[in-house]
């Protein structure tokens, strides 16, 4: 589908029609999962969130500006709510179970003959054992840089940040996620010695 | 180090995670939509009845108006009223300090007085006879009586000049 297909379902959706709307919640409903998905590592609220961002947008398309494009002015909704989501659940995500080390240290399973729900369960136990001690900002930038692919300029655009702090969290996020790393290697050498 | 961390980042990007059932997700956000919907009836209900509301409005309107102006006419007349009496007031004040000011004896006291001279003048002593209802007078005290009544009655006119002339309209009111 291109740009202007998009657009005229954009335009249709703002005057109320729920056809148009569906369609545009097929095409970007998969990528607002995953950006959400990466964030809360919970099925569920990552769920509940896309519900949210399409309603939010359903609610505000009369006012979405189009000089902006749809997939930044999702990205800025979905990260708000997901922020919103990671603040008041902060104490669930100190929960990692042990297993997790386990996993790092064997074979990453390969993608092609995987469930869906397996890949998302190891995906979310990775992401969760990684980002557990960042901040909520840190999670954010983390997620946006290193997994989206995100420039700096469309981190600030998506979450009002300024450049320079975009930089600090994600160099802090790196440093926390290097350190735990570090420590499984020294686990994984001690392993391998006693073997 | 580097390396694990950069194969835990390709393998967290090598596959998107996705919804175990993508048509279920959008029906139940479509399903939140019209929820949304639904929940905005009863505010088109009420602008339904915007004829209502205009008429409730308009009613208000006047009322608050009515109230407010006669509120408006009760201050004014209770200002005339107290302009009235301040003017009543302040000629009743000043007649006061005119008849204080100009002290005018009446007839009877003034003939009283000029007769307690008579006693007093030698002139007048030896008149008196034994009938208490007549007096003997000669012509000089009765000249001198005469000419009393007489000042007095030109007091008496130029008093009530005076006086019509400074209450003219309470004056009027009386002959009225």
């Amino acid at each position: 589908m291109d740009q202007q297909q998009a657009d005229s379902l954009i335009i249709n959706s703002a005057s109320g029609d729920m056809v148009s709307f569906r369609k545009l919640v097929e095409m970007h409903q998969s990528f607002v999962f995953a950006i959400a998905f990466r964030m809360l590592c919970d099925e569920p609220d990552t769920e509940e969130v896309v519900q949210d961002t399409f309603v939010r947008v359903w609610k505000n398309l009369s006012r979405f500006n189009h000089e902006m494009r749809f997939s930044t002015w999702l990205y800025k909704i979905a990260v708000n709510l997901c922020y919103d989501k990671m603040r008041s659940r902060k104490l669930r995500l100190n929960h990692v179970p042990f297993s997790i080390e386990g996993l790092i240290l064997g074979n990453l399973p390969s993608q092609e003959n995987v469930e869906t729900t397996y890949i998302n369960r190891e995906q979310a136990e990775i992401i969760r054992y990684l980002t557990n001690t960042l901040s909520p900002q840190q999670r954010i930038v983390f997620s946006l840089s290193e997994l989206e692919e995100l420039s700096v300029e469309e981190i600030s655009e998506i979450t009002g940040m300024t450049p320079n702090k975009i930089k600090s969290n994600l160099y802090c996020a790196k440093q926390a996620i290097r350190k735990k790393l570090e420590k499984i290697e020294e686990r994984r050498t001690s392993y391998e010695r006693t073997l | 180090m580097k390396e694990l961390y950069d194969e835990l980042i390709g393998f967290l990007k090598r596959k998107e995670p996705e919804s175990q059932s993508p048509e279920g997700l959008t029906d139940k956000i479509m399903h939140a939509i019209q929820k949304e919907d639904v929940r905005k009836l009863p505010y088109i209900s009420l602008m339904a009845n915007e004829k209502q509301w205009n008429l409730y409005r308009a009613v208000r309107v006047i009322t608050t108006t009515a109230a407010a102006m006669l509120i408006i006419f009760l201050i004014s007349e209770q200002w005339e009223m107290n302009r009235k009496l301040n003017r009543l007031q302040n000629e009743l004040i000043s007649s006061q300090l005119f008849e204080e000011h100009n002290k005018y004896p009446s007839r009877s006291e003034k003939i009283q007085q000029v007769l307690y001279e008579f006693t007093e003048d030698a002139a007048t002593v030896g008149l008196e006879t034994n009938s208490g209802e007549a007096i003997r007078i000669n012509r000089k005290s009765l000249n001198y009586l005469l000419n009393k009544i007489q000042e007095l009655e030109k007091e008496n006119i130029s008093y009530r000049t005076k006086l019509l002339q400074t209450n003219s309209d309470s004056i009027q009111f009386i002959q009225k």
